[in-house]
């Protein structure tokens, strides 16, 4: 009798134990993968968004839709199209993700959607703006922002500011290109004359002739794109050294970040920058990301665009997966679950624009003033709502 | 003519201040070559360890910028002579593509080292008040700054006529590039003064790096990305020819930013297609017998 | 190259080589695509130890011509030249007229000299094509390149398999061919160049023409690897281009051993997957174990990897 009842529970106990098994084959976890620079010369933007994705798992905790979220990252180690589509294949073909994240150049994704078009692997572009890059494939979806929105907001507060001379310097490549054309549309739609334009070699190194053409120039503002680091401050010491960042409103696009100021000295003081986001937004959203920021990495850190590009990103991605509770992961609907959704970001609201997958955010427009003695970015300007432009080339 | 007088004094004043840049920081490389017949694809290393050292001592021992200059200088000759005999040395007796080899390689060891220690980012250089500002001339304004880097090329090239034309230590090194065995043969030791020398072109290139820090940013990867342009100059001027070289670096500085202000798209291409031209028509007066 | 005595010794131990990188297909099926690309630069990497090696040419600009081929066999398709055997072909074809242009100019010089020149050419082209965004692309690169099946019935896929033994049977027929020539009478005059360029003319040897032929071969097998890294990831990028891929092909044979044919066989997989590996275990440590890696090479394995090979096989004997 005794031993009866002993098998019979112990045999309940090997069924009752059998059931945290059931319930966790529903729960697969799911795979994220994310291609970004942990290596080369975008490492420092590259540890931005791998902080922006480690704040998210943070403050949101790495199981959504019943599922568990495991995050693959590959370096891309630089810019190499190349490397970027055998990244993207060996994820998807090889690793099984569901989902592709990261991609900070226009040359991470663009090879890739090859392979994510014929595996319908949603992906979401954190920062890569180039205006082309979505109808390269209809899996993507952008949350950084297109690099036309901030062109056009600049040409914009120009003409807003009473400027109707302006010269565009660009660093010459695509990026560089696409915002001299963007700026040029929107600055000569409102009533403005571009003087001349330049490109800069990407390889160049002293800046002064041709911060020197800028400055012989008849104009009363200039219009810039240079990649951050090296370049930007180079250009600028010989901008400010010429004497036309006095005598001249000078707009950029990220080439003075917060986190960077301490490359520069004051002669950046007025410089101004188009771009959706800014330390100095006062929204909760940026008041928990960067609380939580300096918690994790220290006070020094500050938040910057690429984190909070990577912070939304995962966002976006959690709304995927979420979407896809209880059922096998489905891409295409996975995505479609995306579209159309507003988001609470640090710099702001973010909807993605349900016809184009682009965001619909606001644009700040940033000047660089010494606050209590340290340089930093100040708000005085924002275009409500931009979305994507087009423009005919 | 109103249009030429500004832009003349602009390339004249930024070209000579960027060659002379550029020759501070060649000059060892130079040496090396002409000396050692070493290939040292290393050498910018020197040059941004020097700016490294400079723009970071003063915040960690709270020591003025000009003291940094003087224990940087300090340190990279000592740094610089132990590894000439410890590792640059031992480069004289293999071939010319072993030396390129093992030099790359100590350049990706370095440049990662370097990223460990500071970061992949490029540095922060601020040049202490005296060295900024402008002033008026010519109906213009000039940086205080250039005119410092042409004061300093000028007074490291009188140290180096002295040296070379008026000491027994100069005469020495002559004689050891000249006539090695024969130099051996009256007891000179060959090998000290090939240190010592190879020390002295690491210091200027220190130096090059620190005073050229506003027009060449400091950077881990700064040794692979300006070696194209150390090795232009070193190619056209001769074997331990520093004459030639100042005027090489000269021309490149020049050529450069006349190129880059007239035509700003084509700024890439003046030096490189400069040196196809100029290689092409004299190939015999570059690095003869160069085996 | 010597003609060794034991030259039957070192035909047997690389074929090693051919049967591991068959092998290595079916050990390491997740890495196809991988070893793909590793294959396409072993190719690029033969045709340069070729240049250097054998006929002496120290190029630093020899991504000229890898470069060329990739985007010739890219513009190619997407004009609509959709054949992969006959691009591939077509493109070794171009480059090694072009070659034979820039050849007849630059090989009058050697050394230093020529080193500057061809890595300045390289730097001019780079920017050019950097420039020419109608035709390369730009820094975007060229995209939608797509290829018809290989002999009509083997497909492109994802996963790499058709790309690993197409790139190996070229190998293959270029590694052939390089055999040949270089134990030919035209390889021996070769020799002769390398060693003694004033002595050869003196003898009446035509040298110029000699190393431009020569040159011109090498060329095309870059530009037939360019091809086929096109094929195999239906992109071109100005990476193919650029002088940091000349200065990687030059590690990659010094390393493997600039004596032997074999040295790009050995250098380039060796650079390549160290390179690779050590990318997975923290990227950050990728360049110190390079520059290590280089430094101990030219150091202590004199002849690089095959040298070292050599000495282990024949119990000790130097060269």
């Amino acid at each position: 009798m005794k031993r009866r009842l002993l098998k019979t529970l112990l045999v309940s106990a090997a069924i009752a134990s059998l059931a945290p098994f059931t319930a966790l084959a529903q729960q697969e976890p799911i795979r994220i993968g994310i291609i970004n620079h942990d290596t080369g010369p975008f490492a420092t933007p590259g540890r931005e968004i791998r902080a922006g994705i480690d704040i998210f798992r943070e403050l949101n905790g790495d199981t959504v839709g019943g599922r568990k979220v495991e995050i693959i990252y590959r370096d891309m180690g630089g810019s190499n199209p190349a490397t970027a589509r055998r990244l993207a294949e060996e994820l998807i073909v090889r690793d099984k993700v569901s989902i592709l994240g990261g991609f900070y150049l226009t040359s991470d994704a663009s090879p890739a959607a090859a392979v994510i078009n014929q595996t319908n692997t949603p992906t979401v572009l954190f920062v890569a703006a180039s205006p082309t890059l979505l109808t390269q494939s209809p899996m993507f979806v952008r949350v950084g922002q297109n690099i036309g929105q901030s062109a056009v907001a600049a040409a914009q507060f120009a003409l807003k500011s009473g400027k109707r001379k302006a010269y565009v310097a660009v660093s010459d490549y695509a990026p560089g290109h696409d915002v001299q054309r963007f700026f040029r549309s929107a600055f000569e739609a409102g009533g403005g004359k571009i003087v001349d334009e330049l490109r800069a070699p990407l390889n160049t190194v002293d800046y002064a002739p041709l911060a020197e053409r800028i400055k012989n120039a008849d104009i009363d503002m200039l219009d810039i794109f240079v990649p951050p680091g090296a370049a930007a401050v180079s250009f600028s010491k010989s901008l400010a050294a010429q004497g036309v960042m006095k005598q001249n409103l000078v707009i950029g696009m990220g080439e003075a970040e917060d986190s960077d100021l301490n490359l520069f000295d004051d002669s950046i003081i007025g410089f101004h920058q188009a771009l959706y986001y800014a330390e100095a937004l006062e929204n909760p959203e940026n008041k928990a990301f960067t609380a939580a920021l300096k918690k994790k990495f220290g006070a020094d850190r500050s938040p910057t665009f690429p984190a909070v590009s990577a912070y939304d990103g995962m966002g976006l991605i959690y709304k995927m997966i979420e979407s896809q509770k209880g059922k096998a992961f489905d891409g295409k609907a996975a995505q479609q679950a995306a579209l159309g959704v507003t988001i609470r970001s640090p710099r702001g609201a973010l909807t993605i624009d349900t016809a184009t997958r682009e965001p619909v955010q606001d644009i700040y427009i940033r000047r660089i003033d010494k606050v209590n003695g340290k340089l930093r970015n100040v708000i005085v300007d924002s275009l409500k709502a931009v979305k994507a432009p087009v423009i005919a080339n | 003519m109103d249009q030429i007088t500004p832009a003349a004094s602009f390339i004249l004043l930024y070209g000579v201040s960027y060659g002379i840049v550029l020759f501070v920081i060649s000059i060892g490389l130079v040496l090396t070559l002409g000396l050692m017949r070493v290939v040292n694809l290393a050498h910018g290393v020197f040059a941004v360890l020097g700016g490294y050292l400079a723009f970071n001592l003063p915040s960690l021992l709270g020591i003025g910028f000009l003291a940094s200059v003087f224990i940087t200088l300090v340190l990279v000759l000592l740094v610089s002579f132990v590894l000439e005999r410890v590792f640059f040395r031992r480069l004289f007796g293999m071939t010319e593509l072993e030396q390129v080899l093992a030099t790359i390689g100590f350049c990706f060891a370095f440049i990662a080292l370097l990223t460990f220690a500071f970061g992949p980012n490029v540095l922060a250089t601020k040049y202490p008040e005296w060295m900024s500002g402008n002033f008026s001339l010519l109906g213009r304004q000039f940086p205080f700054y250039r005119v410092f880097v042409m004061a300093c090329g000028l007074v490291i090239l009188l140290a180096l006529w002295l040296l070379f034309d008026h000491t027994n230590f100069g005469a020495t090194l002559r004689a050891c590039v000249d006539n090695q065995s024969m130099a051996k043969a009256t007891g000179i030791n060959v090998n000290w003064y090939f240190s010592v020398a190879f020390a002295i072109g690491a210091g200027l290139a220190a130096i090059g790096g620190i005073v050229g820090a506003g027009m060449l940013p400091l950077e881990p990867l700064y040794p692979f990305k300006h070696l194209p342009l150390f090795l232009t100059i070193v190619a056209l001027s001769g074997f331990g020819n520093i004459k030639a070289s100042l005027v090489v670096s000269l021309v490149v500085g020049l050529v450069d930013t006349a190129g880059r202000y007239f035509v700003p798209e084509l700024g890439a291409f003046t030096v490189f297609t400069l040196l196809v031209i100029l290689v092409l028509w004299r190939p015999q007066g570059l690095l003869a017998g160069w085996k | 190259m010597k003609l060794e005595k034991d030259g039957s010794l070192r035909e047997r131990v690389g074929m090693i080589w051919w049967v591991a990188a068959l092998a290595a297909y079916f050990i390491f099926p997740d890495y196809r695509g991988f070893g793909a690309s590793v294959l396409v630069m072993t190719l690029f990497a033969l045709s340069f130890g070729l240049a250097l090696g054998f006929a002496g040419i120290i190029s630093l600009g020899h991504a000229l011509y890898f470069g060329v081929g990739a985007y010739v066999a890219g513009r190619m398709a997407l004009a609509g030249w959709q054949e992969p055997i006959s691009g591939v072909l077509i493109a070794g074809f171009v480059t090694g007229v072009l070659a034979i242009v820039i050849g007849f100019v630059i090989l009058r010089l050697n050394g230093l000299p020529l080193l500057m020149v061809t890595m300045a050419l390289s730097v001019i082209v780079f920017e050019a094509a950097n420039k020419a965004t109608g035709i390369t692309g730009g820094d975007d690169g060229l995209v939608g390149i797509s290829f018809k099946p290989v002999l009509g019935i083997f497909n492109w896929t994802l996963d790499g398999n058709l790309q690993y033994l197409y790139t190996l049977a070229w190998l293959a027929l270029v590694f052939f061919i390089a055999r040949r020539v270089v134990s030919s009478p035209y390889g021996l005059s070769m020799a002769g160049i390398r060693e003694n360029p004033l002595r050869m003319k003196l003898l009446g040897a035509p040298v110029l023409r000699r190393l431009v032929v020569m040159y011109s071969l090498c060329a095309a097998f870059a530009g037939i690897a360019g091809a086929l890294l096109t094929q195999n990831t239906a992109f071109v990028g100005l990476q193919v281009l650029s002088l940091e891929t000349s200065v990687d092909v030059l590690v990659m044979v010094v390393l493997g051993g600039t004596f032997s044919i074999y040295g790009a066989l050995l250098g380039a997989p060796v650079y390549l997957i160290v390179k690779y590996v050590t990318q997975q275990w923290n990227p950050f440590y990728w360049m110190l174990v390079i520059g290590v890696l280089l430094m101990g090479v030219t150091f202590f394995f004199k002849g690089g990897i095959a040298g070292w090979l050599t000495r282990i096989f024949q119990g000790g004997r130097t060269e």
